[in-house]
């Protein structure tokens, strides 16, 4: 397929201004075309993951130290996923952290929002239904989505990156409406009322899904800021398991934003198919992943959750959480102080941070106790930490 | 002694040329997460090749999941040498097609369900493509390191 581009595409690609545009604009057009688009559509908002020294390395950071050496700038408002814990200066190995650093500070160069630094994109700027993004972060592709009637596709690091140096994005995929087609209808058997059993439930579907899951699901929250943690637990947990960027949810995705044909496979999914697994044990629970907002901080902050975590004998709770709860900073302290004088539970926020991009065991964290689906199925493999699940 | 070639129809192909490795075939994978990217070796606790390296493998995926960070380890494999070949999925993903393009190496999107059921993994197989044509040729046994075999 080859795609048709304006005088201005045509001009970029062609190196008219400059090598940097005409690397993006190549690579735009490339992943386009192998998915069929026939046109490049503008963007509003792109979001780009590769941010972790753990997980780019030496090569990641060459590769966007040498993009805005030859003078890369975004173009449209660009967000970034949060750094590893290297950002906060964490690690005896200086030079970890000196790169960590490094790789922030280049990203803020090329015109990343500084106050950005989250997976949760939708808490920074909230895009609207309709809107076209390039975003990268599993988690949010499929969040925005989902549950905001956003459309985007589930870009890489890179290509997320590329399409923000150029406004624009390729015109397939979840751009188009005609693809946002439910493959099977899921419905769920018991009422969804924890963050584990709805990430359990997300892993799961993640896993029986063949593109598109319809989810028809009751979900028992105390509010809304719990209610939306089960959602996007679920929906980042299913992102984990599978490379589905989108799930209809039954009376919440909104209309007109896919379709829905009858004739498709039904599933049923009890709760007794879900792993719960407890093999292991920590006095360090992570909370955070996704990264929590403010409203969902003090939710969970609140004495029912602790004696929970009291009960499982955690004495520390490392939270992450998005960059702009530091406007509520006084207010977090205040609860934090309270916590460790009734409970004896110590909190650590770290707005920006990424714990489970991080190299744990560095840290002397061998496990940690989560509740996020997202958390447990990369801790072990990405941070080094053995991830026990916790039923909150 | 190759036993079968076949013309993959339907396919969108990236990168021109012809290369031969050892099948590794996975029903999913992802670069992040799923592999050491300081030795391509993958690591996920729920695939069956786990232990074995990517390195000059043809990978065969059903359909990739998880991280977009992928793209990253499947740069850095490739500037050290440790990427894949070739690779070839049934499902076109954005993280790896993306990937695939600046490591300038064979992809194959798009290949039949049908034809990633009777690839065998760890078969000998070549795959050329270029001039709109995309063949893939599995070997019997193990010797087919010989290009000249390839070549009726």
């Amino acid at each position: 397929m080859i795609m048709y581009l304006n005088a201005i595409e045509e001009k970029i690609l062609s190196g008219e201004y400059g090598e940097v545009l005409r690397k993006a604009m190549e690579v735009v057009v490339k992943v386009g075309e192998v998915l069929g688009a026939e046109r490049l559509i503008d963007i509003t908002h792109a979001h780009i993951s590769g941010v972790s020294y753990f997980n780019i390395g030496d090569d990641g950071l060459e590769f966007l130290k040498d993009l805005k050496q030859r003078g890369a700038k975004v173009r449209v408002y660009t967000t970034a996923n949060p750094y590893s814990l290297a950002g906060l200066s964490l690690y005896k190995d200086e030079n970890i952290n000196k790169k960590q650093i490094e790789i922030i500070k280049t990203l803020i160069e090329l015109g990343i929002d500084p106050g950005s630094f989250t997976c949760t994109p939708y808490e920074i700027r909230r895009p609207s239904i309709g809107e076209h993004l390039a975003w990268a972060e599993s988690s949010a592709v499929i969040y925005a989505n989902s549950l905001l009637g956003a459309f985007t596709n589930r870009e890489s690091g890179i290509t997320a990156l590329m399409s923000a140096l150029i406004g624009k994005t390729y015109d397939a995929g979840m751009h188009r409406v005609e693809n946002r087609v439910a493959t099977e209808e899921i419905h769920i058997q018991f009422d969804v009322d924890s963050i584990l059993f709805a990430s359990l439930l997300g892993l799961y579907i993640g896993r029986v899904t063949k593109g598109i899951p319809y989810i028809k699901a009751r979900y028992r929250a105390e509010n809304n800021a719990m209610l939306n943690l089960f959602l996007k637990n679920m929906l980042a947990s299913i992102a984990s398991t599978s490379n589905s960027s989108m799930a209809i949810l039954d009376s919440i995705t909104p209309p007109n934003t896919f379709k829905r044909d009858d004739h498709i496979e039904k599933i049923s999914i009890d709760e007794k198919e879900l792993k719960y697994d407890v093999a292991c044990q920590s006095d360090t629970l992570l909370l955070g992943c996704p990264h929590l907002s403010y409203e969902e901080i003090m939710t969970l902050f609140r004495s029912k959750y602790m004696e929970i975590f009291k009960r499982y004998g955690i004495n520390k709770i490392v939270v992450t959480a998005v960059s702009n709860i530091i406007r509520y900073d006084v207010e977090i302290k205040e609860v934090i102080r309270r916590i460790r004088a009734m409970y004896n539970i110590d909190i650590e926020v770290l707005p920006g941070a990424c714990a489970v991009v991080s190299n744990l065991k560095m840290l002397k964290i061998e496990s940690i106790y989560t509740p996020h689906g997202k958390a447990l199925h990369y801790l072990y493999n990405l941070s080094g930490a053995m991830p026990c699940s916790i039923n909150v | 002694m190759f036993n079968k070639c076949v013309e993959l129809k339907n396919v969108v192909t990236i990168g021109e040329g012809r290369v031969f490795g050892e099948v590794i075939k996975l029903r999913t994978l992802s670069f992040l997460g799923d592999v050491n990217k300081e030795n391509g070796e993958i690591i996920a606790q729920d695939l069956e090749a786990r232990g074995r390296k990517l390195g000059g493998s043809i990978l065969v995926v059903n359909r990739f999941r998880g991280s977009t960070v992928g793209v990253y380890v499947l740069y850095s494999l490739c500037k050290r040498g440790l990427a894949p070949k070739a690779i070839l999925m049934v499902e076109p993903d954005t993280v790896v097609i993306s990937g695939i393009i600046l490591c300038n190496i064979i992809g194959v999107i798009n290949i039949s369900r049908e034809l990633y059921e009777i690839i065998p993994d760890k078969a000998k197989i070549m795959i050329e493509c270029g001039n709109s044509l995309a063949r893939l040729c599995i070997y019997e046994g193990s010797n087919a390191n010989s290009e000249n075999k390839a070549i009726l």
